[in-house]
């Protein structure tokens, strides 16, 4: 072996060419070099040497498959991970939810946003997890875990809202709603933004129009029962107004009427006698039979008018 | 082969992509089997390291630390290995090799004077394992770390506690030392086939 003159400054540029690491400005500088400085030259045909036989060898090997214990257990590492951070994030999200004050309605909107810091720990997880192959999976596989994990992140979404006053029977909707939103618009995600956005996003939207759906429910409901309390003060003064004899005719109207409406109770199935029932015999408000039976006060109220048509006919009748 | 970052994005996405985590198992074979230079033992040590890659991960808090952590863990478990082998051709025991009596009489011909067509023969490729074998463990790490898994002399100096200039000088001494190992197994290869042909 000749004598060499090591010149180190350069022995790492000489290592990086001859891996082909260097770009076309560091190669020029460093072959005007290698055209004065024999040792060096030297020590780079060295380098290729070695790596021309290392890459050679490289070819002729065959890497054998993972075992199969291997794959098992990174897709039960995958699961479990994936599992608890959806469950620790949920977990702290409801914590951090029952600390906050109460707002009133018409903050709603902008409590919903979870908090960051929710956001923040599922977008990491989903991002070190690779956003394209979680969301491959739930395209492909309905049963995927991430489906799961999906879900947990809605409910959360649509649960921690807890100012609108939204029924909670009618908070499982929108998670239902959500999912299927999700489901079936998946395909056009174009990954432009994170896909937890993209998630909360349509659990908004959704929640939105349920929490719309209720308060318009509400504004019937208290329409009609203005109506309704306007009418019974006009029959209270009317009662109060009468002579005797006059309220004995009245009683006998009372009575002609309940027979009246035992008839058309009679006459009814499922759904409307029950309504009849709650309002008429056991006494229920509209709003109180609504909530019982879980249908809207507009349809108590359709149900009552229609009643009252039968007895009023019936009485003209006698 | 790929660039750092791609290296690091492999290993996050081992954790739950089965392909990605058929090719990180490829790297780390190739890691075991060019160090430890026996097939059986490449396989149980890179076995053995995805294991324990899988199952403490969560142990490593910082995430950009991971591909240090993991080609810590894969030397780690190559050297334990090795420690249960007896040495079977080793230059350890000298301690200045660049002096040593053997290195100074493959020093007096240039190894590089046999035709390269003749040292890069495609049956020989083997003779590049067993010559890699010859090295001490640190140089044959170094080496192999650096042209065979392309981490930096930066990285390599982090994984072995050294610092870079050390990193490079002992390269730089792998790489000559692999050179004498290397031609004098060819030598022998040629001597034994003109025996034959004889």
């Amino acid at each position: 072996m000749n004598p060499q003159i090591y010149h180190d400054e350069w022995e790492e540029k000489i290592v990086a060419r001859a891996m082909q690491e260097l770009n076309e400005e560091e190669r020029t500088l460093l072959d005007q070099h290698l055209e004065s400085c024999a040792s060096c030259s030297q020590e780079l045909q060295e380098y290729n040497f070695l790596v021309r036989r290392l890459h050679a060898t490289e070819k002729d090997i065959i890497v054998p498959e993972p075992s199969p214990e291997l794959m098992a257990l990174q897709q039960e590492v995958a699961r479990s991970s994936i599992q608890q951070e959806a469950q620790r994030v949920v977990e702290q999200a409801f914590t951090q939810n029952r600390e906050e004050e109460p707002e009133d309605l018409l903050s709603s909107r902008s409590v919903m946003v979870p908090g960051s810091s929710m956001r923040g720990m599922l977008h990491a997880q989903v991002s070190r997890l690779n956003e394209r192959a979680v969301i491959a999976d739930l395209q492909e596989n309905r049963n995927s875990e991430y489906w799961q994990v999906c879900r947990l992140y809605i409910e959360h979404i649509v649960k921690s809202d807890h100012h609108s006053g939204l029924l909670e029977y009618l908070k499982e909707d929108v998670v239902q709603e959500t999912l299927i939103s999700v489901f079936t618009h998946l395909r056009t995600f174009s990954y432009k933004g994170q896909f937890t956005t993209w998630l909360m996003i349509i659990a908004r939207i959704r929640l939105n129009d349920a929490i719309r759906r209720q308060q318009r429910i509400k504004r019937h409901e208290t329409d009609l029962e203005f109506l309704l309390k306007e009418e019974e003060e006009a029959k209270d003064s009317r009662v109060l107004s009468n002579p005797p004899e006059e309220a004995a005719l009245i009683n006998e109207q009372l009575q002609a009427s309940l027979e009246a409406m035992q008839a058309f109770l009679w006459k009814q199935k499922g759904r409307d006698r029950m309504i009849l029932q709650q309002v008429f015999f056991d006494g229920h408000g509209y709003r109180q039979t609504a909530r019982l039976i879980g249908i809207p006060v507009s349809t108590i109220g359709h149900t009552i008018h229609a009643a009252r048509e039968y007895v009023k006919n019936a009485l003209e009748e006698t | 082969m790929e660039s750092d970052n791609s290296f690091e994005k492999l290993i996050e996405r081992a954790l739950f992509d089965p392909d990605s985590l058929r090719q990180l198992h490829r790297r780390i074979y190739h890691f075991h089997l060019w160090f430890l230079g026996d097939v059986l033992d490449a396989q149980d040590t890179t076995q053995d390291t995805l294991m324990t890659f899988l199952q403490k991960h969560t142990e490593v808090r910082d995430r950009s630390c991971l591909k240090a952590w993991l080609m810590r863990v894969a030397h780690n478990k190559a050297m334990d290995r090795l420690r249960r082998r007896r040495p079977e051709l080793s230059l350890d025991k000298i301690e200045s090799p660049d002096e040593s009596p053997l290195c100074e009489f493959l020093a007096s011909t240039d190894v590089y004077d046999m035709p390269e067509e003749v040292l890069e023969r495609q049956e020989f490729n083997p003779l590049v394992l067993t010559a890699l074998k010859a090295l001490p463990d640190k140089h044959r790490s170094c080496l192999i770390l650096r042209f065979v898994q392309e981490l930096s002399s930066e990285e390599i100096a982090l994984l072995h506690g050294l610092c870079t200039e050390q990193v490079r000088r002992i390269i730089r001494s792998a790489k000559t030392r692999f050179a004498i190992a290397y031609t004098q197994l060819v030598s022998e290869q040629l001597e034994k086939e003109r025996g034959q042909d004889s």
